[in-house]
C-alpha cells in the first residue's frame, strides 16, 4: 500500500511538472527543456532552508516557488530574443548549465554527494512519516496546477497567449506587450516546478544532482506531449502513464540496468511517434510561425 | 607548461572543429538544429568497438564505423525528417523529432552495451611522444591529423565543388533552390551522408583516446554547437573556426578554473553566444 | 494629426528599397498607397508600423517619434493593421479573433488567476464583438473557426479585428485584393463610413477602380520613392502614374 502512495505521488509530483511545461510550452508555443533544472532549484532551495535553516515545508515551499520563477528568468529573456527552436536550443544550454551548477557548486550543494535527511517538517511540530499525506499533498498540488493552467489557459489572458504561440506578428499588431506575457508564463512555470521540486525533496529526504538533469526534462516534455500538450489534463495523464511504465517493468522482472535504458528507449521513441504523426498545430501554427519570422522583422 | 597547453589546445581545437563543422554543415543546409547528430558520434565509435572486437582489422573497423555512421543518418533524414519537411514542419517540430531519435539511440546503445567506459583498442596505455613543446600520443597525434585533413576536405569541398555549392544554396532558400529545379531532398540527404559521416569518424577518434561511453555523443554536441554558434552557422568555415576557439578555451578553462566548472563556464558561454546571436539571426533582427 | 515619414532610407541585400521617402497621411482622409510590385509600399508600412528597421530617417505618428518604438507600442498609440497575408488564429473562432482585440482587464495576470470581475467583462466584450461582426457582415460567422472561411471573409475578419481595437489609425494592406466584386463593394461602403466616425484610413491597393471610388488622397510610390501624392482625381489622371501602372 504504501508502494502504491509512492507510485502516487511521484506521479503527482511529474503530473505537475508536466502541466507547467504544457503551459508554456502548449499555450504560448514555449517550449522549454530546462523544467528538471528549475524543478531542481526548488528542491535545494527547499533542502536548504529545512535542514540549514530549520524551515518547514510551509515556508520553503512558497521560498521555492519565488527563487524557481526568479531563475526562470533568463529563459523569459531568451524567449524575448530567439525563436522557436532557437529558444528551445537556449533551454538546453540553460538545462545543462543549472545542472553543472549542482554538481560543481559543492559548498552548497555538495554536489554528487547530495543533501541528505531533509528533514519532512511541514509545520511547527508536525512531521510526516506516512506516505499517504504525501500522496494528498501530491495531489493537492496537481490539482491546483491544473487550476492555474486553466485560468491562464482561458479567457483574455489565454487568448493573447495562443496569438503569441501562432503568429507573434498579431499580438504585436493588437498592442500587447509580448514580452510581459512571456515573462509572467514562464515564471508561473517556474514557480509550479518549483513547487513541485519543493514537495519531492521534502518526501525523498534526499536530493541530488542526479534527479534534475536534461534526461528529466525530456521525461517531463514528452509527457506533456504524449498526454496532450495543449489540453489541461491531458499532461497528467501523460505523467501518470510514463510513471507507470518503469514500475511495471520492474514488476516484470528485467533487471534495473536493462529496465532503465529501456523505458526511456519507449520514451524516445513515443515522442518521435507523436510528433511525427500529430496534426501540425503542437507547437503553433507552422505557417504562421512562417510568416512571423521569415519576414525581415525589427 | 605553456607548451603542453598549447598541445592540448591544438588537440581539442582539430576535434571540436570538426564536430563544430559537421553539425554546421547538416544543421544549415536541413534548416533546423539536428541534435540527434551526436548520437552518431556515438554510434560510429560504439560500430567501430565492436567490428575491432569481432576481429576485423583496426583500419576496415574505422571505415566500417564512418560507413554504419552515414548511414544512420541517411536513415534518420528518409525515415524522419524528409516525411516532416512534406508535410510543412516547423523547425521546432524537427528539433523535437531529432532529440527523440537521440534519447533513443543513445538509450538502445546503453542498453546494448552497458554505461561503462570501454576502451576502444584495448592496447596498453602509450607512452607519450616528447615533441617540442610537451607531450602527445601517437593516437591524439594520428587523430589530429585525421580530423584535421577530413575538415580540409569537407571545406574545400563545400566551396569548390557543385554538390558543396548546391547545399549552401538549399541552406540560404530551399523555396527558392526549388523552384529553380534543384532537388533540395537529394541535397539534404548528401548534407546527411557526409556530416554524419564525419560526426562518426570525431567518435571514432575520440574513443580512440579516451574510450567510449554512451553519453559521450551529447558531451561533444553541447560542445560542438557552442563552437558552430559562436563562429556563426551561416558559414562552414566559421563554424569550423568556432569550434576550434571553443576546444581552445576549454583546454584553458581546464587549466584556470576549479574543478569542473569549466564545463559550466561553457554552457554559459553557449547560452550567451545564442542569446546574442539570436538578434541577428540570419540578418534579421527578431521581435 | 497626421502619420509623417520623414527621409526613411532601407535597403535589403543591396537593394534599395526605400529611398529618401517623404510622406504624410492626414487624419480623417482616406489615403491610398499605390504602385508597381516592388515599389516599396508594404515596407514602408511596415517601418511606419514598426514592424521593420529603416537604415535612416525618421517616423512620426501625431509629433511622436516613432521610429525606435516597437510594434506594440506603436499599436498602443492608436494604429491598427493589417497584412498583405491574412494573419489570423487559424484554430479559433471568428469570435475569438475579433475578441482578442478588445483590450480586457482579464489580460492582467493577478486578474486572470482570480477571475475576479472577469465574468461581466467578457459578456461586454462579447457583445461588443458582435457589433462590430455585425457591422462587417460576419456576424452569423461569428462562430466558424478561421480556417473554414471564405479568403475575403477572413480578409474581412482581419479588418473587423483592426475595427475591436478602436484605434484611431487603420492601416490596411490590400484589403480588397483577391475578393469577390460584390465583398469589395461591402468593403469600399465600410471604409467610407468608418471614416465618418472620425477614423482615418491608409490602405495598400492595386485595384485602381476601388482606389478611384473611395480614396480621398493617393499616393505613388515607384522603386522606393514618392512619386506622387495629391487628390485621387488630379493624380489618377496624370499620364506618367498609368504608365508607372500600366508599363
Amino acid at each position: 500500500m504504501e508502494y502504491l502512495f509512492h507510485i502516487v505521488i511521484i506521479a503527482g509530483i511529474y503530473a505537475s511538472l508536466a502541466v507547467s511545461l504544457s503551459l508554456s510550452a502548449g499555450q504560448a508555443g514555449l517550449l522549454s527543456l530546462a523544467p528538471a533544472a528549475i524543478f531542481g532549484v526548488g528542491a535545494y532551495t527547499t533542502a536548504l532552508l529545512a535542514s540549514n535553516v530549520d524551515i518547514p515545508l510551509a515556508g520553503g515551499l512558497p521560498c521555492a516557488m519565488a527563487i524557481a520563477a526568479v531563475a526562470s528568468i533568463p529563459l523569459a529573456v531568451a524567449a524575448s530574443r530567439l525563436r522557436g527552436d532557437h529558444f528551445i536550443m537556449a533551454t538546453l544550454g540553460y538545462q545543462v548549465f543549472l545542472a553543472s551548477v549542482f554538481e560543481n557548486w559543492v559548498d552548497v550543494t555538495k554536489g554528487p554527494l547530495g543533501l541528505a535527511s531533509i528533514p519532512r517538517r511541514i509545520f511547527d511540530s508536525w512531521y510526516i512519516s506516512s506516505n499517504s499525506e504525501f500522496a494528498c499533498l501530491a495531489l493537492v498540488l496537481s490539482v491546483l496546477s491544473v487550476f492555474v493552467a486553466m485560468r491562464l489557459s482561458n479567457g483574455a489572458f489565454g487568448r493573447v497567449l495562443h496569438c503569441i504561440r501562432d503568429d507573434e506578428s498579431i499580438a504585436l499588431a493588437l498592442g500587447k506587450d509580448i514580452r510581459r506575457f512571456k515573462f509572467q508564463i514562464l515564471m508561473v512555470s517556474g514557480a509550479i516546478a518549483g513547487a513541485a521540486g519543493s514537495l519531492y525533496a521534502t518526501y525523498t529526504t534526499f536530493v541530488d544532482p542526479s534527479a534534475f538533469t536534461i534526461n528529466e526534462s525530456i521525461v517531463v516534455a514528452t509527457m506533456a506531449i504524449v498526454g496532450g500538450i495543449r489540453t489541461l489534463w491531458g499532461p497528467v495523464l501523460g505523467a501518470a502513464a510514463l510513471v507507470l511504465i518503469p514500475e511495471l517493468l520492474r514488476f516484470s522482472g528485467i533487471p534495473h540496468t536493462v529496465a532503465a535504458p529501456l523505458h526511456q528507449a519507449i520514451f524516445g521513441v513515443a515522442l518521435i511517434w507523436i510528433v511525427m504523426n500529430l496534426p501540425q498545430g503542437l507547437l503553433g501554427s507552422a505557417k504562421g510561425k512562417a510568416l512571423s519570422q521569415n519576414r525581415k522583422t525589427k | 607548461m605553456e607548451g603542453q597547453l598549447s598541445i592540448n589546445v591544438c588537440l581539442a581545437a582539430t576535434h571540436y572543429g570538426l564536430i563544430a563543422l559537421s553539425f554546421a554543415l547538416v544543421s544549415r543546409t536541413a534548416k533546423f538544429f539536428h541534435v540527434a547528430h551526436c548520437a552518431i558520434f556515438t554510434l560510429g565509435a560504439y560500430i567501430t568497438f565492436t567490428l575491432i572486437g569481432t576481429g576485423v582489422g583496426s583500419v576496415a573497423s574505422v571505415v566500417g564505423g564512418v560507413i554504419v555512421g552515414s548511414a544512420a543518418g541517411c536513415a534518420m533524414d528518409l525515415i524522419v525528417f524528409q516525411r516532416l519537411r512534406r508535410r510543412g514542419a516547423s523547425p521546432e517540430i524537427q528539433l523535437l523529432a531529432s532529440f527523440g531519435l537521440l534519447v533513443t539511440l543513445q538509450s538502445l546503445i546503453s542498453l546494448f552495451f552497458g554505461n561503462e567506459r570501454h576502451s576502444l583498442l584495448n592496447q596498453p596505455a602509450e607512452m607519450g611522444i616528447s615533441l617540442l613543446w610537451g607531450h602527445a600520443t601517437p593516437t591524439q597525434l594520428l587523430a589530429a591529423g585525421v580530423s584535421l585533413s577530413v575538415a580540409v576536405v569537407i571545406l574545400l569541398w563545400s566551396r569548390l565543388s557543385t554538390a558543396g555549392l548546391i547545399l549552401k544554396a538549399v541552406g540560404d532558400d530551399p523555396g527558392l533552390s526549388l523552384a529553380r529545379g534543384i532537388r533540395t531532398d537529394r541535397a539534404i540527404l548528401i548534407a546527411f551522408a557526409v556530416a554524419s559521416g564525419a560526426m562518426a569518424l570525431g567518435g571514432i577518434l575520440q574513443a580512440a583516446d579516451v574510450g567510449l561511453t554512451p553519453l559521450m555523443g551529447f558531451q561533444a554536441l553541447l560542445v560542438g554547437f557552442a563552437g558552430a554558434l559562436l563562429g556563426g552557422l551561416d558559414s562552414n568555415a566559421r563554424a569550423y573556426f568556432g569550434g576550434v576557439a571553443i576546444g581552445g578555451l576549454e583546454q584553458l578553462g581546464a587549466m584556470f578554473l576549479p574543478g569542473q566548472w569549466y564545463e559550466s563556464a561553457i554552457y554559459l558561454l553557449l547560452i550567451i553566444v545564442l542569446v546574442a546571436r539570436g538578434r541577428r539571426a540570419l540578418g534579421e533582427r527578431i521581435e | 494629426m497626421t502619420i509623417r515619414a520623414e527621409n526613411l532610407e532601407k535597403h535589403f541585400n543591396g537593394v534599395k528599397a526605400l529611398r529618401c521617402t517623404n510622406v504624410e497621411f492626414n487624419e480623417s482622409k482616406i489615403t491610398a498607397i499605390i504602385g508597381p510590385n516592388g515599389a516599396g509600399k508594404t515596407t514602408l508600412v511596415d517601418a511606419l508600423t514598426g514592424f521593420l528597421d529603416i537604415d535612416s530617417g525618421r517616423c512620426f505618428i501625431e509629433q511622436i517619434d516613432t521610429t525606435q518604438m516597437r510594434p506594440d507600442q506603436i499599436a498602443r498609440l492608436g494604429v491598427a493593421r493589417t497584412f498583405q497575408e491574412v494573419r489570423l488564429v487559424w484554430g479559433e473562432s471568428v469570435i475569438e479573433n475579433v475578441m482578442a482585440a478588445i483590450p480586457s482587464r482579464g489580460e492582467q495576470f493577478c486578474y486572470a488567476l482570480t477571475n475576479f470581475g472577469l465574468k461581466a467583462e467578457h459578456d461586454k466584450n462579447y457583445t461588443k464583438a458582435l457589433e462590430v461582426l455585425q457591422f462587417v457582415g460576419l456576424r452569423d460567422l461569428a462562430d466558424t473557426i478561421a480556417t473554414d472561411l471564405s479568403y475575403g471573409q477572413q480578409k474581412l475578419l482581419e479588418f473587423a479585428r483592426c475595427l475591436a481595437t478602436e484605434a484611431r489609425w487603420l492601416i490596411l494592406d490590400e484589403p480588397v485584393s483577391g475578393i469577390s466584386p460584390v465583398l469589395v463593394e461591402s468593403m469600399i461602403k465600410i471604409l467610407r463610413s468608418v471614416v465618418k466616425e472620425g477614423r482615418s484610413i491608409v490602405f495598400i491597393e492595386h485595384d485602381i477602380k476601388a482606389v478611384k471610388e473611395v480614396a480621398d488622397v493617393v499616393v505613388v510610390l515607384d522603386e522606393g520613392r514618392v512619386v506622387v501624392a495629391g487628390a485621387t482625381a488630379e493624380v489618377l489622371a496624370r499620364d506618367d502614374v498609368m504608365e508607372a501602372y500600366v508599363g
